[in-house]
């Protein structure tokens, strides 16, 4: 009885997470342009999509400032991650607290400072703003996750190398790097999904001259429903997937015993 | 019981020469520390302390926990600054110089061993940083490893280790650069108490092989004891008192080594009479600096060797270590015209080689008392409540005036 109320809760649950992209996942194979019945199976959406200039265009320039943002978003965090683990100094624990707080701001506050910010400064809306504004967002996750993989090591690592004749910044690259790696790569992977499919911010900081797929997907689908966002929105799914298990993967690995 | 120690005249100078070195006392010390203070978010940590550590000599760092003996240890690696004072390393000043640019290399309390590199990695890493051939560091990490007998564990990470197989390799990585001084820090306190009496032979077998200068720093008493050419003992930023491990234990400077270094009865009392200038008797520990003098403690009369200096009427605390209580029971007799309290047996612990008897005196005071098995007395034992006489092997103690003893 109870066990069978558990397969119940358990079963309820996991329909309520992911009943919406399985019936995503069927529409995009379905044969049928309007209906919302099954008409059988096609990969005409996926050719569709292919065919779709300004869908292609607005992915290659999402992925190059997905790679951009994370990259930069990646070489910071890693940098202020060593800082706030290695170094003790004035403002450090504000530092860390200001972190968290980036973390929690919602998406549209952060956008609308971004904005106003860029407005102010005379900034032109485009690559150069979505990547200072990408960069922005992904970057606390970055120093979180290399800080928290730091801290799991006995902090006399550093110490012990330099006793033995190794500088700072040997120091640095021989130990506390390779420690690093994979919290680095996992940082990276992480900004990258995050920069691919956002919206909100990109939304207020983007100008017409590069448009990224989010933006284009949501104007697609505001003068009506079409299939192969359907095919395009599972194949960004599995791709964040496939993101997503590779950053856990290599977070599980090779922890310090 | 055990009165057969052979007691030597003991040197009765204040600057004893450490017990083992070849060839160091003429030469300059190899560390010198000179009016050192270090204070952390205000609190002072290291206050002036001077001290000076000879070539070739097993010195240890002994103290409670807060004490500062790390903190020193941490500044002749170079981890930490002073805020005054001077550190020479060979003779030479070395404010200011990283730990890359100091000549010792440290071993540190959980081993910090590079986890993401072999232990031929970890081994070489030093030798590597001093661009040293390729061919020499395997030659010097191979000789290093069969040192400490870890030949044949290249291969190995250091998780793949036991604590003791990884306490060698940091000794090994520190060991092969051939330091002018290793700095050990609690280095065997992880260690389960069987390894950890194994290594401490180790250790003291290493240094005496290898010759180089060994600091060591720890809490335990015993260990210190064991080991040491000369023990350091720290209190609250200062020396409390240095010397061979012999004359801490059984001439401790002040209350706080006494009750920390092994266990001690501290006993109060008034000084009633103070001879001029007597002889030692024979069979005395010591005689530098003493006077036969007669204490009061809880009415008993005990007849006792003073500090010189010492005048009648003066409070004093007696220390008498548990194993040079002696204790009588009903039937047994005194030696003639000894001074003893009466008193019973309130707990007894048997503890294997010993057993340890708590009596409390007539006169209020509880004193321990601990007594060997030996081959006149093989299961001799105190019943709880047993009335009992006890006194100590004369000359035994050590009286030190109330003033220094303090508060602690």
């Amino acid at each position: 009885m109870i066990a069978a109320l558990r397969v119940a809760v358990v079963a309820g649950v996991l329909l309520f997470l992911y009943l919406p992209l399985a019936v995503l996942f069927a529409f995009s194979f379905n044969d049928s342009k309007y209906s919302m019945a099954w008409k059988g199976f096609t990969l005409k959406w996926y050719e569709a999509l292919a065919a779709n200039p300004q869908l292609v265009d607005a992915a290659i320039h999402s992925v190059v400032l997905a790679v951009t943002a994370a990259t930069v978003a990646t070489v910071i965090g890693t940098l202020g991650a060593v800082a706030l683990y290695r170094y003790r100094f004035r403002g450090r624990a504000s530092l860390s607290g200001l972190l968290y707080v980036l973390l929690l701001t919602p998406d549209i506050v952060l956008a609308i400072s971004l904005l106003c910010l860029f407005v102010v400064l005379g900034v032109s809306l485009g690559f150069g703003s979505l990547v200072i504004a990408h960069v922005t967002f992904c970057l606390p996750f970055t120093v979180v996750t290399v800080y928290a993989r730091l801290s799991g090591f006995d902090p006399r690592l550093v110490e012990a190398a330099r006793d033995l004749g190794a500088g700072e910044f040997t120091a640095m690259r021989r130990v506390l790097l390779p420690l690093a790696l994979p919290a680095i790569v996992a940082g990276w992977l992480l900004s990258f999904t995050l920069s691919l499919d956002d919206v909100v911010v990109s939304y207020f900081v983007s100008g017409p001259e590069y448009e990224v797929l989010p933006l284009r997907i949501y104007s697609m689908v505001r003068l009506g429903f079409k299939p192969e966002v359907n095919a395009l929105a599972t194949l960004l799914f599995v791709l964040s997937l496939a993101i997503v298990l590779a950053s856990q993967l290599l977070l599980r690995q090779r922890r310090p015993s | 019981m055990n009165a057969s120690d052979p007691q030597p005249p003991a040197a009765g100078g204040a600057n004893p020469a450490p017990a083992a070195h070849r060839d160091g006392a003429l030469q300059p010390p190899v560390v010198s520390l000179r009016g050192i203070r270090k204070a952390f978010d205000g609190k002072t940590v290291l206050d002036g302390l001077d001290l000076d550590i000879r070539h070739g000599e097993f010195l240890t760092l002994l103290g409670p926990s807060g004490c500062g003996k790390t903190t020193v240890l941490r500044l002749i690696a170079g981890f930490e600054q002073a805020d005054a004072g001077s550190i020479h390393i060979d003779g030479r000043d070395v404010a200011g110089l990283p730990p890359d640019a100091r000549h010792v290399n440290t071993v540190f309390q959980n081993y910090a061993l590079f986890p993401h590199l072999t232990v031929h990695g970890n081994v070489a890493f030093g030798l590597e940083m001093k661009k040293v051939p390729r061919g020499e560091i395997d030659a010097r990490v191979a000789d290093a490893l069969a040192t400490v007998q870890l030949a044949g564990y290249e291969k190995r990470r250091p998780h793949e280790l036991s604590g003791g197989q990884q306490q060698r390799v940091a000794l090994a990585r520190a060991l092969v650069n051939r330091p002018r001084v290793l700095l050990l820090d609690e280095s065997l306190s992880a260690l389960d108490y069987k390894l950890r009496k194994q290594m401490q032979g180790e250790l003291k077998a290493l240094q005496r092989k290898l010759g180089i200068t060994f600091v060591f720093v720890t809490h335990d008493q015993e260990e210190a004891l064991a080991m040491s050419d000369r023990v350091v003992v720290l209190d609250a930023g200062r020396i409390a008192q240095q010397g061979p491990p012999r004359e801490i234990y059984e001439r401790p400077a002040s209350l706080f080594v006494a009750r920390f270094v092994g266990e001690a009865n501290v006993m109060d009392g008034t000084l009633l009479h103070v001879q001029a200038h007597g002889d030692a008797p024979a069979n005395c520990r010591w005689n530098g600096g003493t006077q036969p003098a007669t204490v009061d403690i809880g009415g008993v009369a005990f007849r006792v060797r003073a500090p010189a200096g010492s005048h009648a009427g003066q409070a004093v605390a007696v220390v008498v270590r548990p194993e040079d209580m002696r204790v009588y029971g009903p039937g047994e007799p005194l030696p003639d015209g000894m001074a003893h309290f009466s008193g019973r047996i309130v707990e007894r612990t048997y503890k294997g080689a010993t057993l340890d008897s708590v009596i409390e005196t007539s006169s209020g005071l509880r004193l321990i008392a601990s007594e060997f098995f030996d081959e006149d007395a093989p299961d001799f034992d105190h019943p709880l409540g047993e009335p009992v006489r006890v006194s100590w092997v004369a000359d035994w103690e050590t009286v030190l005036p109330r003033d220094t003893a303090g508060a602690r």
